[in-house]
Parts: C-alpha cells; sequence; structure tokens
C-alpha cells in the first residue's frame, strides 16, 4: 500500500456548518452529561447559560425524562448553589423534577457533532502532541473556567497529563481535545510543557533517550 | 460577583515536565494492549480520533460512504521514570485503513517496537515498512505465546526480510520484566541508530 500521509494530521477541515445549533446542543449536553465535580462552585450568576434558576427550572421543565439530553440535575444544582449565597433565595426550595436518569455512555450521545463543543474550531494553537504534557497552572487564584470541559482539565491537570489522557478522560476525539487544551492555554488555566521532537534539537532528544533508557533500567 | 476562584495547591512538582514516546505496534492480537500494560502503572487508556480529523481525501472511505466520522481507537499506558520524566506506551490502531493516525504516532517517537505473532508474521509487514520508510527506529518482539517459540528466529527474520541489524527479540508480552528489556533494547538500538546517522556528536554514547 502506498503510504500518503498528512502530516498535519488532527488538524483537519471540520464540521463548521451549522456550528451554533450545535455548539447550544453541545452545550446543553456536555454540561449535563459531564458535569463531575459537585464542590465546584459556580460563580457568576449573569453568565449565560443555566447559571440562573428560572434558566434552569426553566430546562428542566422542558426536558422529558425520555429525551436525555438536556440534564439538569436539580439536586445536584440544588447542592452546588448552596455553595454561593448569593443565589439562595432562587433556589431555597428545591425544584420538584422528577429525576432524569443520566444518560448512559457515548453511544447514546453520538449524534452531538464532536466539534459542537469547541464551537466548530479545529485548530489548535500549540503544537500539542499525543504525549505533550499538560499542567495547571501554580497560580495563588485561578478563575473557575465556565466551560465544563475545562474544569476536567484543570482537575485532571493538578499532576501533569498528556494530551492523550486528556482526549481520553474528557471521551473527546484527539482533535477536539486539542482545541480544548489549547482554549485552557490560552486563558491561562493550563501551561503547556515543551515536547521534545524529534528532528528539531538532535541533542535533547539525545539526551532524552538516554534518560528513559537509565530511568528504564531502574524499574 | 466577579472571580471566586479557588487555591490550586501549590504543588512540590518540577517546573519543567518532559515526556517521551515509544509506539507499540503489530496485527491484530500480537498482544499489544498486554504489552502495553504489563509495565503500565494505568489501566491502558483508550483515545480516539475521527477519520474527519485528517484521513479526508486520503483514507479511502468508499466502502463506508455514510459514515462520515469513522473514530479508531488506541490504547496507551503511561511509565513515571523519573519525577519529572514520563514514558507512553501507544499501541497502533490495528487496521491499515487507519493509518492517518500513525503520523502522529510517530512524530518525535523514540522508536517503535513491532510485536510478531509467528502465526500471523504477514501482519508484521505493514507496520514495518512505515517505520522504514519513516526512518523511525525499530525492533521487533517475537511474542511467545504460552512461553513456546513456535519458530526459529533467523526464520523469522528471512520471512520478515528486515536487515541483521534490527535486533530481533523474543519477549512475553505478559511479563513485565521481558517487556521492560524489550523496551530497553529498543531505546538503545534508537540510540546506536541516531549515532550512527548524526556521527558521534555525544561524548559517551551509551549502548
Amino acid at each position: 500500500m502506498t503510504v500518503t500521509m498528512n502530516t498535519d494530521s488532527g488538524f483537519g477541515s471540520g464540521n463548521e456548518e451549522g456550528a451554533i445549533a450545535d455548539v447550544l446542543n453541545g452545550f446543553a449536553l456536555t454540561s449535563g452529561l459531564r458535569r463531575r465535580k459537585r464542590g465546584e462552585r459556580r460563580d457568576d450568576p449573569d453568565d449565560g447559560r443555566e447559571a440562573t434558576g428560572e434558566q434552569e427550572s426553566r430546562e428542566a421543565a422542558s426536558s422529558s425524562p425520555a429525551e436525555p439530553t438536556d440534564v439538569v440535575w436539580p439536586g445536584e444544582e440544588d447542592h452546588d448553589r448552596s455553595w454561593t449565597g448569593e443565589e439562595q433565595f432562587v433556589s431555597a426550595e428545591p425544584i420538584p423534577v422528577e429525576p432524569v436518569a443520566p444518560p448512559p455512555a457515548a453511544e447514546e450521545t453520538g449524534f452531538v457533532r464532536p466539534y459542537a463543543i469547541t464551537g466548530g474550531r479545529t485548530k489548535a494553537n500549540y503544537p500539542l502532541e499525543l504525549e505533550t504534557l499538560i499542567s495547571t497552572r501554580d497560580a495563588a487564584v485561578l478563575p473557575v473556567p465556565d466551560q465544563v470541559e475545562h474544569q476536567v482539565i484543570m482537575e485532571e491537570c493538578r499532576t501533569p497529563r498528556s494530551v492523550a489522557e486528556i482526549a481520553a478522560v474528557l471521551q473527546v476525539p484527539l482533535g477536539v481535545a486539542r482545541v480544548l487544551i489549547s482554549d485552557a492555554a490560552d486563558t491561562g488555566l493550563v501551561t503547556v510543557h515543551r515536547t521534545v521532537a524529534g528532528s528539531e534539537n538532535a541533542e535533547a532528544h539525545f539526551m532524552l533517550m538516554e534518560r528513559v533508557l537509565s530511568g528504564l533500567r531502574r524499574l | 460577583m466577579d472571580s471566586v476562584g479557588f487555591k490550586a495547591p501549590r504543588q512540590a512538582a518540577p517546573k519543567t515536565m518532559t515526556s517521551a514516546k515509544i509506539v507499540v505496534a503489530g496485527g491484530f492480537g500480537a498482544g499489544k494492549t498486554t504489552f502495553v500494560g504489563s509495565v503500565s502503572e494505568i489501566v491502558p487508556l483508550t483515545t480516539e480520533a475521527m477519520m474527519t480529523d485528517a484521513s479526508t481525501g486520503i483514507d479511502d472511505t468508499a466502502a463506508t460512504p455514510n459514515k462520515s466520522t469513522t473514530t479508531v481507537a488506541m490504547d496507551f499506558g503511561r511509565v513515571s521514570l523519573d519525577e519529572d520524566l514520563i514514558l507512553y506506551l501507544f499501541g497502533t490502531p490495528g487496521q491499515e485503513r487507519f493509518w492517518f493516525m500513525w503520523d502522529d504516532l510517530v512524530r518525535g517517537a523514540i522508536g517503535a517496537v513491532v510485536l510478531a505473532d509467528t502465526r500471523r508474521l504477514a501482519d508484521s509487514f505493514a507496520p514495518i515498512d512505515f517505520f522504514e520508510d519513516r526512518g523511525l527506529p525499530y525492533i521487533v518482539g517475537v511474542n511467545t505465546f504460552d512461553g513456546v517459540l513456535q519458530h526459529d528466529l533467523n526464520d523469522v527474520r528471512e520471512a520478515l526480510s528486515i536487515d541483521e541489524s534490527i535486533p530481533l527479540v523474543r519477549c512475553d508480552a505478559r511479563q513485565r520484566e521481558s517487556t521492560k528489556q524489550t523496551l530497553i533494547t529498543m531505546v538503545e538500538y534508537a540510540m546506536q541508530q541516531w549515532l550512527a546517522v548524526r556521527g558521534a556528536a555525544t561524548p559517551n554514547p551509551v549502548g
């Protein structure tokens, strides 16, 4: 077989069309699906989607149990809310919504175009190799990111994690993970560590091999 | 209300972290995931890429015309070699039509281990061709299932038509020690190759 390869793989042209609808769809879906950090405070009530109580109840009401795409788990929201005093009056009473079964794994959600959560963008601003390490910035106070995926990235990368690991944890394709990581780095949430790529710096690559060799021998 | 943040724990983690990558190739069932899992400190994870990421117009999608986002999965593991050094082992996606992923895999990799199953040696041809084409150092590990080597290693070398200089070792993918030795052989070979190609630029060559 002839091997014709795109050297810049992973950044190809994606589905840019119909982005807005998809994005909205994606937000609703992923915010329900991937909300895993209960202790995280959601701080900014003015910030768009499902941050205010009214919006939430509206969303909750409109989501029928048969459509698990728009999951707002009320119990969890209330729990979150109790951390931030300001909004107490909105959610003092639990919103009476029948519990919606959390959507099972990824197959169920296949209809959301993967690049929806990146707003249809497919390009990353950093050279993110599979093994490139990412770590959460060591700043004293970091803003809590709005996007759930960024929260997950920050959580994961408290100890350095590779791009591949982040993609696996987020359960998104590599190309999507690259854009998300790139965004997180642009907003100063995470640091992208330098990757010793093959031909760029011969010395560095050789030294890396030496270190790997002695590391393996110590195992 | 603005900027309610959380305190990121001040970690003692070193400022700069380094990572390296080794590719583990081989046909379906050759033991790639077993190999990776035997040294990995994590249960091998799976990451995916979509065909639309890279392969549009390159990969032959004629067989599946209605499927625009076929995903391809690859398993990988992690080995922390030092406080600031992590080695990742990436198993290649088996099917040849997913070769677009291989560019990502080989870019910057130290080298590759081709796991050969002597019952299906032909499965090793494609990865070997690819690595030779890309100039990525590779060694061949003949996976001895149940500790039984079915064929003489020289016969295997001949069947694979690989150069004398390329290490051909037997390994048991289930055994951590065996996997470790195979990886050591691979890195040593990659360093020799590096020196051979670039001249003895480094004062104390290892190998």
